[in-house]
């Protein structure tokens, strides 16, 4: 199939073996690329390991929109056995470093083993190699870039750890372009268990495709069409940060720890105090539409800013001030720490203070503690040691209920939607197949231009339809879904460019076959490695449904537990799945997942 | 002043009642419609938020420009879904927001 390099590119620390491997038909066929390629390599070779240890194996995955010239397709994909859940766990990134590895002639990236000293992996086309890099170590990401970038050009494509993914944090991701991030369930950690601190990736050919010329109109079209959107200019000046007052207004902003939906001072931090501050952006190579603002922080340093640090590093812990938030922005960057639960677990300690359940005294909005704790978390010290290995783990270690307001799904942090009051977006958090994060279904926009409070069989289904098209088609393609969500971008088009790209026409029922076939394989993999897994892991914590807000126009409103489980059910029940949320062996075989059935159940 | 007061689009602080048709003597007491606006929608509009004042119920779709966004949004009047067609009172709360993903 065209649009592929065709290529596997396997790489063992421990012995230095480095192997190409040919990617079979089938698997572009069957799975499309991206989180598709990384669920199957995960599911083939990475069985019942310490997600730290050397056999753990960590990907990096391209799709065949990768490196593309078409809008925002700049991404890539690293999965791993996630050492904050247990589970399967990725995250997407936007970085030259995706272009590059599709330019030296790889799909994707296989890194087993363990290197004995601190290592770059560098990739040159056909030459690769490890260097060591013990001067490397300890560096912050910004700091490491810098020195990468001088010694193998500015224009490579670099990804890297920072001390927290050196020290095995378990929050910790992969950083490039000082502020890039992905991979919030530990992927970071996981890069750092292999003493592998960057990959540096220069590559000079070409894609090739089936139909190159048509390719280069339909992506000059698209650029053209994005451009001429009504909201494009409100979303150049705010971005994601638009979502502030969104969602402070339906009474969904993640306040004192999910506790309010809506922050008394959020006028003082939203998205035209932001514009006010602007002095740069940033953004993904690729990209028509930056989302990246950059301010001055509190120290008159530059830092980016999105909805979702803002909205976890600010009104979760109650802090108000976007510069001081900025700075807590970098200082997670610079660390190479997840923003999300960062801020998850700072809002936790802050109410474990609150209720007397830890000694230190942490106020809410407490800026000067904050800035410490960031640094004890990356370090795994002091009262961040705490919440170092997520808030899931920290409940378990305080116990005496925590684990109600512990803001967690399958142990990794929700990220910055509250929902006492959107049943839809608490299931698609619930049912997301990483663990809390938003990128596969955020439907809460859906949801509340509908019927918001109501529990309805056509709100699972809208469900899965987002999860097919964020988390089955963008994170396997992989581009990026801001322009279809953001600005309206047609999904007419991705058909389109795959045909030109692959030579192979698919509809989108095609691509939902595919999506759904990775989403079965994703739940076999946790059931595989988790022996007890089932619904229990789908259900977000208590808090949403016990404790209903106090203030705005949210007041009172909790979610039904019982209702609940009826949607969860009904989500079951569409996706194949028994009660207790295990894919059938008709479901499994139906999607030509054969054999996975007897190995996930351990038979 | 604050920062977040110092930095308010200063229309904010102007804001003054907008009325598509006046009532020649409004009742003491009596509220507004109340309009506010979301995202890009609030451009289109060029204010985040009015106040009107109705002789009688109108279409909220006439309180607004034309052309106005029919898809792709969200409208809450008094907290429930409507549409551009629904009848605007005084003392409505009227709320017009873009769908969005916030990342």
């Amino acid at each position: 199939m065209k649009g592929y390099a065709g290529k596997l590119l396997r790489v063992n620390l421990s012995d230095r073996k480095i192997s190409k491997e040919e990617i079979s038909e089938s698997l572009k066929k069957d799975f499309l690329g991206g989180r598709g390629f990384a669920i199957k390599l995960l599911w083939d070779e990475v069985k019942h390991v310490d997600p730290l240890s050397e056999k753990n194996k960590i990907i990096f995955s391209t799709g065949p929109l990768s490196g593309q010239l078409l809008p925002s397709a700049e991404k890539m994909v690293i999965a791993s056995k996630s050492p904050l859940t247990g589970g399967y766990g990725d995250g997407n990134i936007g970085t030259m470093a995706s272009v590059h590895l599709r330019k030296a002639g790889y799909d994707a990236v296989v890194v087993e083993g363990k290197s004995e000293k601190p290592c770059t992996l560098l990739i040159e086309d056909e030459n690769v190699k490890m260097v060591e890099s013990p001067e490397l170590w300890g560096k912050d990401t910004f700091e490491a870039q810098d020195l990468l970038e001088k010694k193998y050009g500015k224009n490579s494509g670099i990804l890297l750890i920072g001390p927290g993914g050196e020290n095995l944090i378990p929050i910790s991701t992969v950083m490039s372009q000082r502020g890039r991030a992905g991979g919030r369930p530990g992927m970071g950690a996981v890069m750092g268990s292999k003493h592998l601190k960057a990959i540096v990736i220069k590559g000079t050919g070409n894609i090739s495709n089936f139909d190159d010329p048509k390719l280069r109109e339909l992506g000059k079209k698209g650029y053209e069409e994005i451009k001429t959107k009504e909201s494009l200019d409100f979303w150049m000046r705010q971005g994601t940060m638009q979502a502030f007052d969104w969602c402070n207004e339906n009474g969904c902003l993640p306040t004192y720890n999910f506790k309010e939906g809506v922050f008394e001072f959020s006028k003082e931090m939203d998205g035209y105090i932001l514009e006010k501050l602007h002095v740069d952006r940033k953004g993904c190579p690729m990209c028509s539409m930056q989302c990246g603002h950059v301010i001055k922080d509190s120290e008159n340093q530059r830092a980016e800013l999105d909805y979702e640090n803002v909205g976890m590093l600010g009104p979760n812990i109650g802090l108000k001030s976007l510069p001081q938030v900025a700075l807590l922005n970098r200082m997670a960057d610079e660390w190479g720490m997840d923003t999300i639960s960062l801020g998850s677990g700072i809002g936790f300690l802050m109410e474990a203070s609150e209720r007397g359940l830890i000694k230190e005294k942490i106020g809410w909005g407490d800026f000067e503690t904050a800035r410490k704790l960031v640094q004890e978390i990356g370090k795994g010290e002091g009262t961040g040691a705490l919440v170092s290995k997520g808030v899931k783990a920290a409940s378990e270690a305080i116990g005496k209920g925590s684990h109600r307001w512990a803001m967690h799904v399958k142990g990794l942090e929700i990220s910055a939607y509250n929902c006492h009051g959107c049943p839809g977006m608490a299931l698609s958090f619930g049912t997301s197949p990483i663990g809390a994060a938003h990128k596969d279904a955020w439907i809460i926009a859906w949801e509340i231009s509908t019927d918001r409070f109501s529990y309805s069989k056509e709100k699972v289904q809208k469900l899965i339809e987002f999860q097919r098209i964020r988390g089955g088609f963008f994170e396997s393609a992989t581009v990026c879904r801001l322009p279809w969500v953001e600005v309206s971008f047609g999904l007419h088009w991705y058909p389109e460019y795959l045909e030109a790209i692959t030579g192979n026409r698919m509809t989108w029922e095609d691509l939902y076959q595919i999506g759904d076939r990775i989403y079965n394989l994703i739940r076999a993999y946790w059931k595989r490695e988790i022996p007890q897994f089932g619904r229990a892991w789908d259900r977000p914590p208590d808090r949403w449904f016990e404790e209903p807000h106090s203030q705005g126009k949210m007041k009172g409103v909790k979610i039904d537990r019982e209702k609940y489980e009826e949607m969860l059910s009904y989500y079951y029940e569409l996706r194949g799945w028994d009660e207790n949320g295990i894919p059938l062996r008709e479901t499994l075989d139906a999607f030509g997942l054969k054999g996975v059935a007897k190995e996930m159940m351990g038979s | 002043m604050n920062v977040a007061q110092a930095l308010r689009p200063a229309y904010i602080a102007r804001l003054k009642p907008c009325a598509t048709k006046f009532k020649p003597f409004r009742a003491l007491g009596n509220k507004l419609a109340e309009l506010k606006f979301f995202g890009y929608l609030s451009d289109i509009v060029g204010s985040r938020g009015k106040e009107v004042n109705l002789e009688k119920p109108i279409p909220l779709r006439e309180m607004l420009p034309s052309p106005f966004p029919e898809t792709n949004i969200i409208i809450l009047i008094n907290e429930k879904v409507g549409g551009l067609d629904s009848l605007i009172q005084d003392e409505d709360s009227v709320v017009l927001m873009p769908i969005l993903s916030g990342g």
